[in-house]
């Protein structure tokens, strides 16, 4: 249906905006527009899937896990993809809006946000640097005769190297 | 309802009129019906069901029997559970995956006999060991010469953490429990539980899911999304998996209840830890490094390095 209010041309690009909304018109000239962003949701949560995701629908990767997917990382101490949440908390349908869909897990967007970086990053206020680094070695001990028994599984060693790239990401907090 | 090609939708009366069917191109597997277009609801979900569970459809016992098979061995006859078309995967073994189909119809599609039949067989009860002639040819073993070793699914590692520790509440029944805590306004906004208690010590499969929380061990480890039908489940290995796993309050909980159990002198402690967390017991150098580890630090440093480990995780 038609919009019952009036649009009328702001700014110096005249660019049509709703009477609705005068604040946001005299912004009108910093803003860009996606024009081909449209759906046919009349509701908030599908519609903020389908600017991530392209689907009103959940269970698809969003736009943030395509790029970890197809692009990787330059960076091997920090995640490819964060999902950095408004302070107000998160916005309609929550997480699919940076889900991996079917993609790997890994590609799913990282939540951080002002009031709380990334969890479980950092070590328990119970444990001490000492305790922890000790503990770590008698792991990474265990798990390599463990991977010494099994040389043909590559599973084993990745799953080492990821605890050594999570100490790292310790290390370099965002 | 009526089929529209670019026909304008807004007058759908000049469009064809589509009648309640089965697919056509599936008429050379099972065969097609078509009911009258007033045909009531009821009916027309009853002759989809009669369709879908005739004795001379083979599509559909064959898909049932490698979904069995595939939660039992990691893999399917088809690794494709969910398309056994063109785009799908072959079966590596057409004949047992036939075998299996016709069994269930015999049980009347009883899936407990089907189930019994596979775990009493010797490819499932054979050892994973490794032999490097047979790796060469199938890497993989999706032939099956070895039980394919596989990581405990998310469920799988949050129950089996529970229960070494000694903390599962085997309670059968009732509500579940919830591993998140939300607010409700226009929408709901979820937050992980930083300090799940003993009322969420149950089985995994207690737990009430909602489309739109994170629940850290669980959609760290690869819990599909829920709002999304998942044949098969990502495998991933993760920093943040680590991360979770090392710094979690539920690993240190874990890990304080197990040393609390373990009782006699450090080494009897160790040789129990390792019995309830491994299944084995310790070397002489694993019990000297865990006795150095533990007479620094403790039993509680030795017990989350244990829930940590690969030997719990994988299943060789």
């Amino acid at each position: 249906m038609k919009s019952p209010w009036a649009f009328a041309p702001a700014g110096r690009s005249g660019k049509m905006i709703s009477t609705l909304l005068p604040h946001l018109a005299e912004q009108v000239d910093d803003m860009a527009f996606i024009h081909s962003m449209t759906s046919r949701t009349n509701t908030h949560g599908p519609g903020c899937t389908n600017m991530n995701t392209c689907f009103s629908r959940e269970g698809f990767p969003s736009a943030g896990a395509w790029l970890s997917y197809a692009l990787g990382s330059l960076n091997e101490n920090l995640p490819t993809y964060i999902a950095i949440q408004d302070i107000r908390g998160e916005p309609p349908n929550g997480k699919a809006n940076w889900g991996n869909g079917f993609l790997p897990a890994e590609h799913q967007g990282v939540t951080l946000a002002a009031q709380q970086s990334l969890r479980n990053l950092a070590r328990p206020s119970s444990i001490g640097a000492a305790e922890d680094k000790a503990t770590r070695a008698f792991l990474e001990r265990i798990n390599s005769e463990h991977a010494a028994m099994h040389p043909e599984s590559d599973e084993l060693r990745a799953r080492m190297a990821s605890y050594e790239l999570a100490a790292r990401m310790q290390l370099t907090p965002p | 309802m009526h089929q529209l090609y670019g026909t304008d939708d807004r007058n759908p009366l000049k469009a064809a009129l589509v009648l309640p069917a089965s697919l056509a191109v599936l008429d050379r597997v099972t065969p097609i019906y078509e009911l009258p277009a007033d045909a009531s609801e009821g009916e027309r979900r009853l002759a989809l069901a009669r369709w879908i569970t005739r004795s001379d459809n083979p599509l559909t016992p064959r898909v049932l029997a490698n979904r069995v098979w595939h939660y039992h061995f990691g893999t399917g006859i088809v690794d494709t559970p969910s398309d056994f078309g063109f785009l799908g995967g072959r079966p590596t073994h057409p004949e047992l995956l036939d075998y299996l189909a016709t069994r269930l119809l015999e049980n009347g599609w009883h899936l407990k006999p089907l189930h019994r039949e596979i775990l009493l067989s010797r490819t499932y009860r054979q050892s994973a060991a490794y032999h490097i002639e047979a790796a060469r040819t199938d890497k993989d073993a999706r032939l099956l010469w070895r039980y394919p070793p596989r990581r405990l699914d998310a469920e799988q590692l949050r129950d089996t953490m529970l229960e070494v520790s000694g903390q599962l509440d085997r309670r059968m029944g009732g509500p579940g429990f919830r591993l998140y805590r939300f607010t409700q306004n226009n929408v709901s906004t979820y937050f992980p539980l930083d300090e799940p208690g003993p009322e969420t010590y149950r089985r995994a499969v207690y737990h009430q899911n909602a489309r739109a929380s994170i629940v850290d061990v669980l959609n760290d480890f690869d819990l599909p999304d829920i709002a999304f039908a998942a044949p098969r489940r990502a495998q991933t290995t993760t920093p943040l998996q680590a991360l979770t796993l090392l710094n979690h309050r539920f690993t240190l909980d874990m890990a304080a209840a197990l040393a609390a159990q373990l009782t006699g002198s450090t080494t009897e402690k160790i040789t129990a830890a390792y019995t309830r967390v491994l299944q084995r017991t310790p070397s002489v150098a694993e019990c000297n490094a865990a006795s150095d580890l533990i007479a620094r630090y403790g039993l509680t440093a030795f017990c989350r390095a244990l829930l940590n480990s690969n030997e719990l995780m994988f299943l060789q």
